[in-house]
């Protein structure tokens, strides 16, 4: 699993798919940052973290400790990005 | 004339400056040329929208600047904008904005583009009307050369119209009813075109049937011309004989009768002459009638009706009526029914071919047009195709008979033909031969009567008696010959106009060398059907009594393709055989069934190969990926073993030199528990790597054979790397219970693809979830977020920051330092927001990706501050150094990484790079560049800031420089802005955030650095802009220092 999902990979876990919206690298694990899309196109409201572990593979990170240190991480990412967006696209 | 500019028009009508009532004007107007009086119309209202009294409606100016994709438009709103420096506006710039509205709007030379519409369909009438003037008033009288030129002219226009069709297809400014009448009257044109490529062709047929009757005329002429010659050398050669003899005897009575028999030969010499004289006048005149009918001119011969018979009217021809076809050539095959077709005459059987290929030409004819015809429905003409195409198979057997029945004529007409040709010469040396012995003689006879003598009177008569003899046998000879050549003669005419031959057509058909290889093709024709029909035999038998489970990918595949070789054989086989008209219809129906047969049993044989292969090379991808998986696993567990153990080492180590008995027992505990650690990550470790062995034996076996899996298999095996024989199929892998391997291979993502295609909605989806999801989480639950007001968070945002923005603007203002320049603020709520998102994605830097923005977030370079939940007191004490709250750390982030501490027993955590990865680089830029020190945030150091200006557009345009104050402005000065440019002097957008460099506003922006100027600032308050022109005058590669 190691590597296998980069940013913006739209992917298939169970029957539903996900897009790879950040990735980051903690304590060896790497998270995934994902939405749930409804369709191949269009994002839904729900985001979820999957962790790729190397003992237990590819799942669901549930573990709210975890959840706070990574979603965090995300979130600053995340925000700094709107950030941009924000600065190149609010002054016409 | 003049029309609207379609691309102006579409853009005001998109747009949501203009008024209804403006934009149903101009609706009304577009498509269609305008009248002067329209045109003022048209300009008033529009000048009416953009201008008041001598300004320019503000709102109305700003909205239209925004329009700007039509290059010309542009130019007239920057001329505009210059105008209405002073809010008044001049006569000359009414004059000018007006004239400028006209040359925008209107386009005059669009009357020449539709002429060329026009042009293409009327060009085409009017050629095809030249052409039929030409047919109607000389008809007959057009040369046969003048008529193979009418017929390719006739297929260019058949060409010629098709292109116009399909143009007028594709010219999105013809409407429906325009674009139909296109097609209709190009479909009429195409009829009338058909119709006439009939009638010439058969006129052309018409003359070239007279020029071949004309030709074999002159051939009859030409051989007489030739007899009548033999016969005058004869006489000619006689008269001398006599002239000489004459002279020779002195015996008035011989002398007398010779002299008679001279003046008889010199008689027959003049009216031989006088027939050679004839008959190439006769030739002289066929030649000039062939001459006309090549060239053109009245000809009597030609009779119109013949023509006339020909030409059938297409129209009445209703498409897709194939029994039409069918009775056609019903009608014409009626002609051979019970009739053998070796009696049938050759002009009758090739009038039978010629009727049958004028009616498949005919239904060729009709299916083109249908093609052409896009009124038909494309299945309703698919099946009229398919059944044409059946017809004129059948017919096409019938053809084939026929041309060999032609053949085989043709050949017995050329020998006897050429035996003609030998027995008439032989006849005419008889003749002649005849001729001199009658002559001989009667010269002797007279002679004789005046020969007293006895002696000499026997040794006449004896002579006579030879001669006499002799004549008889030439006439014997003679009339033999003539019996041959009326026997001859009888069978030519038999073969040309029918009956049955005393000699077998075959027989004689057989001693042509044609047919010996038409016996050839059939015996090839069944030899090539058994060789075909072995190889499938052979290939079965390789699988006969073998378990195709067992097969190998490499076998199966080799099975798969030798089949679908044999398959392309049969039929490559078959569609030779049926072109090939030697091989008669028995045999050819014959090899189809057999043929066809074998198809069936290829195809039969084929699927379980094929579907095999498919399910093997599916699983063995499934195994390769499944084994890249569980290397890199285990290339992970590697790694992560040999860090516990070094952090054991390490934890040992402190233990050695640790006094404080509470203190090694943290340190005790905490290395039992990585060993137990290193122990699981061990016993992992065994697990994948039998697993690896495993999967390697799997795929040997898949590629090379062997027990397979098979649909009955054994399913309870929970331990896959001890079934050294079982194979993983695709779909029991997610039937796994999450034991051992299962929970790594059953939770496998399956990428489908990368970077979706983003709208501007996805982005904007994904921005806003992505930016405040995260945060709203904690509030919704661990295992899904429900974000809420997305849009209005987003929106939030993009207000918030530009109130700021202009707040702080304002200050500035009020501090008085420097001019600066208004920002516009958004308009509230959300459309102005997602507008300007909008705006933003279509932009060249939106488009390139959306991951593109978001990495940009990390360049900028701010400080984070973030919480974490890892503790590591062993490490706090051990480095001497108070216990860290990893609550209070701050997270440096760089240009390519995020730090995150975390404890030693955790690894070093790291941010993944790849969205760095993925961030466009100025690859034109030198890093080094005199540039490279110019970074918000820097001092000014050694750039040159002698000079400035007001504003940012200002700096740009170099215009009113300012010599700065250097107590103001100098080196310990700070870069605080950039602002982009366009050319224009526009200002685009102004960037203050802090860190980011020239050469990363360049790159990411995609602009050149004369695009840019800087804002200068001393303890914070902006001094003055300064374009990076500007800043690097004078200063050296080297550059200042930073």
């Amino acid at each position: 699993m190691k590597d296998s999902l980069e940013l913006n990979d739209v992917f298939e876990l169970n029957g539903k798919d996900y897009i790879t919206l950040d990735k980051i690298k903690y304590a060896d694990i790497t998270y995934y940052f994902v939405n749930k899309l409804k369709d191949e196109k269009t994002p839904s409201r729900e985001f979820f973290v999957y962790k790729d572990d190397p003992a237990e593979g590819f799942i669901e990170e549930k573990e709210e400790k975890m959840l706070k240190v990574v979603l965090k991480i995300f979130s600053d990412n995340m925000n700094k990005k709107i950030d941009t967006i924000k600065n190149s696209g609010g002054e016409a | 004339m003049f029309v609207l500019n379609n691309d102006v028009v579409s853009e005001i009508i998109d747009s949501s400056t203009f008024n209804d009532e403006f934009k149903n004007t101009l609706k009304d107007y577009s498509g269609r040329v305008l009248s002067e009086e329209e045109v003022n119309i048209f300009l008033d209202i529009l000048f009416n929208n953009i201008i008041e009294g001598r300004r320019i409606k503000n709102n109305l100016f700003n909205e239209m600047l925004g329009l700007g994709r039509v290059s010309r438009l542009d130019t007239m709103l920057e001329g505009i904008r210059r105008s209405n420096r002073n809010n008044t506006l001049t006569d000359t710039d009414l004059s000018f904005i007006r004239n400028n509205l006209l040359r925008n709007f209107i386009i005059d030379d669009a009357s020449e583009i539709q002429a060329n519409n026009e042009m293409n369909i009327n060009s085409v009438t009017e050629e095809f009307n030249r052409i039929h003037e030409e047919l109607e008033s000389q008809g007959l009288s057009i040369g046969l050369v003048r008529l193979r030129e009418i017929i390719n002219e006739l297929t260019d226009l058949h060409q010629k119209i098709f292109e116009v069709q399909s143009q007028a297809r594709l010219n999105t400014d013809l409407d429906d009813n325009e674009l139909r009448d296109v097609l209709v009257s190009g479909n009429d044109l195409w009829n009338s075109t058909s119709n006439e490529i009939y009638r010439v062709n058969q006129m052309i047929d018409a003359k070239e049937r007279l020029i071949e009757s004309k030709n074999e005329q002159i051939t009859m002429e030409e051989t007489h011309v030739s007899e009548i010659n033999n016969l005058l050398t004869l006489d000619r050669a006689h008269l001398i004989e006599l002239e000489k003899e004459v002279n020779n005897i002195s015996d008035n009575n011989v002398r007398s009768v010779l002299q008679s028999a001279i003046s008889q030969t010199r008689d027959r010499i003049t009216s031989e002459e006088k027939l050679i004289e004839d008959r190439n006048d006769n030739i002289e005149s066929l030649h000039a009638t062939i001459d006309i009918i090549n060239n053109g001119g009245e000809l009597s011969e030609l009779s119109e009706t013949v023509i006339n018979e020909g030409n059938i009217d297409l129209e009445d021809n209703s498409f897709g009526e194939s029994s039409v076809l069918t009775s056609e050539y019903d009608e014409i095959l009626k002609r051979l029914e019970n009739r053998n077709i070796n009696e049938i005459g050759l002009g009758e059987l090739n009038s039978i071919r010629a009727d049958l290929i004028a009616a498949h030409n005919l239904s060729q004819d009709l299916q083109n047009r249908n093609r052409m015809n896009p009124e038909i429905d494309i299945n309703e003409l698919r099946n009229s195709l398919i059944k044409a195409e059946e017809i004129w198979n059948g017919v096409r057997n019938q053809v084939a008979s026929i041309d060999r029945a032609i053949e085989a004529k043709n050949n017995l007409l050329q020998n006897y033909n050429s035996e003609i040709n030998e027995t008439n010469e032989r006849i005419r040396v008889q003749e002649g031969l005849i001729t001199s012995t009658q002559n001989q003689i009667s010269r002797l006879e007279e002679v004789m009567k005046n020969t007293t003598d006895e002696i000499v009177l026997k040794s006449y008569q004896e002579t006579l008696d030879a001669l006499n003899k002799s004549l008889q046998n030439e006439q014997n000879i003679l009339s033999e010959l003539r019996n041959i050549i009326n026997d001859t003669n009888r069978k030519v005419e038999i073969i040309n106009n029918g009956g049955k031959l005393d000699v077998d057509n075959e027989e004689v058909v057989s001693n042509d060398p044609e047919v010996n290889t038409n016996l050839d093709s059939e015996l090839y024709a069944k030899d090539q059907m058994s060789v075909l029909k072995n190889k499938y035999d052979e290939i079965v038998s390789r699988l006969a009594g073998r378990n195709i489970d067992e097969l190998g990918v490499d076998e199966l595949e080799q099975i798969y393709k030798e089949f679908e070789q044999l398959h392309k054989d049969n039929l490559k086989f078959i569609n030779d055989v049926r072109f090939n008209s030697q091989v008669d219809t028995s045999l050819y129906n014959e090899l189809l069934n057999e043929s066809n047969k074998l198809y069936d049993d290829i195809r039969t044989s084929m699927i379980e190969p094929y579907e095999k292969l498919n399910e093997k090379r599916a699983l063995n991808n499934e195994l390769i990926v499944h084994e890249r998986k569980t290397k890199s696993i285990v290339q992970t567990l590697n790694d992560l073993i040999k860090e516990k153990n070094k952090t054991l080492e390490s934890l040992k180590n402190s233990l050695s030199n640790e006094k404080d008995p509470s203190v090694r027992k943290v340190y005790e505990e905490t290395i039992k528990s990585i060993e137990k650690e290193i122990e699981a990550y061990n016993k992992q470790l065994e697990k994948y790597k039998e697993d690896l062995e495993n999967v390697d034996n799997k795929t040997t076996k898949i590629k090379s054979g062997g027990r397979g899996n098979s649909s009955g298999r054994k399913k309870k095996e929970s331990k896959p790397s001890k079934d050294s024989e079982e194979m993983i199929l695709p779909d029991e892998i997610s039937r796994r219970k999450p034991n051992g391997l299962a929970p790594n291979i059953m939770n496998v993502p399956k990428v489908k693809y990368n970077k979706p295609e983003l709208t501007w909605k996805t982005a904007l989806a994904l921005a806003a979830g992505v930016g405040i999801g995260a945060t709203v989480f904690f509030t919704t639950g661990p295992t899904g977020v429900a974000i809420m007001s997305i849009i209005n968070g987003i929106t939030n945002k993009f207000v918030s920051s530009a109130r700021a923005k202009a707040a702080a603007n304002r200050m500035n203002i009020l501090g008085g330092e420097i001019e600066v320049e208004e920002i516009e603020e958004p308009k509230k709520g959300l459309k102005a927001s997602i507008d300007k998102f909008k705006k933003y994605i279509k932009s060249e830097e939106g488009l390139r990706d959306i991951s593109w923005m978001l990495t940009a977030a990390i360049i900028t370079g701010n400080a984070l501050s973030i919480g974490s939940v890892v503790r590591n007191k062993i490490i706090a004490s051990q480095s001497a150094k108070p216990i860290v709250n990893p609550e209070q750390t701050p997270i440096n982030t760089t240009e390519s990484t995020t730090e995150i501490p975390t404890g030693h027993i955790e690894p070093t955590p790291e941010v993944t790079n790849t969205v760095v990865a993925q961030t466009p680089q100025p690859s034109s830029v030198p890093t080094d560049s005199v540039y490279s020190g110019i970074k918000l945030g820097d001092n000014v150091g050694n750039y040159n800031v002698s000079i400035g200006h007001r504003q940012a557009s200002k700096a740009f345009g170099g215009w009113d420089p300012l010599k700065l104050n250097q107590n103001l402005v100098n080196s310990d000065s700070v870069f605080s802005e950039f602002a982009i440019v366009d050319d224009s002097g526009k200002l685009i957008q102004r960037i203050s955030t802090p860190g980011l460099s020239l050469d990363e506003v360049c790159a990411q922006y995609g602009v050149n650095y004369s695009n840019v100027v800087l804002d200068v600032a001393k303890n914070g308050t902006p001094q003055a802009w300064i374009s990076v022109e500007e800043l690097v005058n004078g200063v050296t590669m080297s550059g200042p220092t930073m």
